[in-house]
């Protein structure tokens, strides 16, 4: 069963006795791209598991443009498609599991090379400083990763690959 | 894929601890210095004043008289002798002065200039007026106190400044080592019969 609040995913802004380990680099501010190197956005904060003691998720402000490309979808004929899930004014962020990215630190790029750019704008996304519920977050993984069916239990939903480096 | 691990910020406050006890330690280091300093200076100061205090009190006229009964066969040494002599009998005069509440009016440092002369120059001439003047203030010093103080001692201090006068500045000391013997030993009479007396 899962629970609203997720008790173990913290924002690393708000562990203050924590950082990112040495030997790792901080993300913050990097430019997020898709699959075709199309900018979606930029990091703006890290979401971990303390527990595990690493970051799950990258807090992406998406970009205005995949807003109103959002916009352009759901004022589509219904029969063009449904969508799973409706974006309010001013939800601008949403997440990425950490596994699914590459780290370009050379340039600085955070590159979603298994996300196209229509995945994410049809991403459910939520307004900066909101909590982020398990049915959040199951939501979307379903969403980036369709075709996943392993059953992790709630205890061990950060071992899935999608937040493990292979 | 990527993987980004987080760790636990290093404890601030073994630091600040750290620097508590340096900041403790430099504090400690410089209060005890200056503590240190100011009980040096408190010593020195007591020291100088027991100095003072040994010097004008009985015992400087003691210590002259029984200097010159003890031994006049030191004349000999003339310098010496006479630097010692001359530097004790200020001392006694001081201490008379202090006893008697007397302002002698006379420069007794400069008899001790005049007795550290003596040594310092051994081979001077001039050893017979240095002990002339010091005798003249010393007997100066002495005659205004037996005035002030001492009525029936005024047969003595007339001697004594007889004495001085009889130090024939021109002659060498060696020469007329009795002439400053008797000035030494009418001091010391002087001083001895103003001690009892007070």
């Amino acid at each position: 069963m899962m629970k609203d609040e997720n008790k173990d995913l913290y924002y690393l802004h708000d562990l203050t006795d924590y950082k990112v380990a040495e030997d790792y680099p901080d993300v913050r501010d990097w430019e997020v791209q898709d699959v075709e190197y199309r900018k979606v956005g930029t990091v703006d904060a890290l979401l971990v598991s303390k527990s595990a003691e690493r970051v799950v998720y990258l807090d992406v402000e998406v970009d205005k443009s995949v807003i109103e490309e959002g916009h352009e979808a759901y004022g589509k004929p219904t029969k063009d498609g449904v969508h799973e899930f409706l974006n309010k004014d001013g939800d601008d962020h949403l997440i990425i599991p950490i596994g699914l990215v590459k780290l370009d630190e050379e340039h600085k790029i955070v590159h979603a090379h298994q996300i196209n750019y229509s995945t994410f704008v049809k991403t459910s996304r939520y307004s900066k400083g909101n909590n982020i519920g398990r049915d959040y977050e199951l939501g979307v993984y379903k969403n980036y990763v369709p075709s996943d069916v392993e059953n992790k239990d709630d205890e061990d939903f950060y071992g899935r690959d999608s937040f493990r480096v292979k | 894929m990527a993987e980004i691990k987080i760790e636990k910020k290093k404890p601030i406050w073994p630091w600040v601890l750290v620097g508590i006890i340096i900041l403790a330690f430099i504090l400690y280091f410089f209060l005890i210095k200056d503590k240190m300093n100011s009980q040096a200076v408190t010593q020195n100061t007591d020291s100088t004043a027991m100095g003072m205090d040994n010097r004008t009190d009985e015992d400087a006229v003691a210590t002259y008289i029984n200097f010159v009964n003890a031994d006049t066969s030191k004349m000999s040494l003339s310098h010496e002798y006479s630097h010692e002599a001359l530097t004790k009998l200020a001392n006694a005069t001081e201490a008379m002065s202090n006893k008697t509440g007397v302002d002698v009016k006379a420069n007794l440092d400069e008899v001790r200039q005049l007795s550290q002369n003596i040594t310092d120059n051994p081979n001077a001439t001039t050893h017979a007026d240095d002990i002339k003047k010091a005798s003249i203030i010393i007997a100066t010093a002495l005659g205004n106190i037996q005035k002030a103080k001492f009525a029936d001692l005024s047969d003595d201090s007339t001697k004594l400044m007889n004495d001085a006068n009889a130090v024939d500045e021109n002659d060498l000391t060696l020469d007329q080592k009795s002439t400053v013997q008797t000035f030494y030993d009418a001091a010391a009479d002087l001083l001895q019969k103003m001690n009892s007396n007070y």
